[in-house]
């Protein structure tokens, strides 16, 4: 059981006493200016109205696109009936057959 | 216009509505707090500066996702624990901490240890904090985080709770491990030199 008083507790009740090095207080100015760069980067690109209508005509054509693609899929898939070798194999097995 | 005293909520309005001197303000404000965390968690080789700008890069480009349903000081603090806890992640190579690597005060932290029951003398307090962060260099992340903000830093489970968004038992069985892999690593040192 933990008593509190293992080699570890005591090492680390020691640590956490140890005077501590000083910390970065302030940011110097170029990190600084690097943070706000990209803070007025990030918000000058907040979507206006124009983002907003070029967002829903990009939606809008992924929508238009599914559905053409749905309405053509019987077109795109090969139709085994409309095999015109198949109705040959077929026509002749017919005039071979006993 | 001086900032030092505005109310951080009124510096964050003024932030969004694209005030530059609030922006600045927030940093000089922001900074002492999030450098803490980041030293206290810091990756070997990674410059303390370059993962404060990080962190605070991170708070002024999400700004318009705090909603303010907690201080911003704590959303800002978990912003920075997990920045810095990626970046450990990143830290592949843990090597095994060895004996012949100690420096002689960390050695003489090791020998009070082994020999007497007594906590350690004021002056090996230096000393007892490299050791303790070399043993902490061997850890996962997580583990190594737990251990920081628990035992070196003298949060609360529930402060440890709201900066990393783990759960209570989650944080407690964390720490359990991670201390008990500390131990182990410990204890081997302690072997090597009194065996």
């Amino acid at each position: 059981m933990n008593d509190g008083n293992t080699p570890l507790d005591r090492l680390l009740r020691a640590a956490s006493r140890a005077p501590r090095e000083d910390s970065l207080a302030t940011l110097p100015f170029p990190a600084e200016a690097r943070v706000l760069a990209a803070w007025r980067s990030s918000h000058s690109e907040s979507p206006g109205w124009i983002g907003l209508w070029l967002r829903t005509g990009l939606a809008a054509a992924a929508v238009t696109l599914a559905l053409t693609l749905a309405l053509t899929w019987s077109h795109l898939r090969p139709d085994p009936e409309e095999d015109e070798y198949a109705a040959a194999n077929a026509t002749l097995y017919v005039a071979v057959a006993p | 216009m001086d900032d030092s005293e505005t109310p951080v909520t009124e510096l964050v309005a003024r932030i969004r509505a694209g005030d530059e001197a609030a922006a600045r303000a927030l940093i000089v404000r922001l900074t002492p707090a999030v450098a803490r965390i980041v030293r206290a968690n810091l990756p070997r080789r990674t410059d303390e500066e370059d993962l404060v700008q990080t962190v605070l890069t991170k708070v002024f480009t999400h700004l318009d996702q705090f909603r303010g349903v907690v201080p911003l000081e704590h959303w800002v603090a978990r912003i920075a624990v997990n920045t810095c806890r990626h970046a450990l992640a990143k830290e592949r190579n843990r090597p095994e901490l060895r004996h012949a690597d100690l420096s002689e005060e960390q050695v003489a932290v090791l020998d009070h240890l082994a020999t007497e029951s007594s906590d350690l003398d004021p002056q090996q307090g230096i000393a007892a904090r490299d050791l303790t962060s070399q043993l902490l260099s061997g850890l996962k992340p997580e583990d190594r985080l737990v251990i920081t903000l628990l035992h070196l830093e003298g949060r609360s489970v529930e402060e440890i709770r709201d900066v990393t968004g783990w759960s209570i038992p989650l944080v407690k069985v964390r720490a359990f491990r991670a201390r008990r892999k500390m131990k182990k690593h410990l204890d081997q040192l302690l072997k090597e030199k009194h065996p």
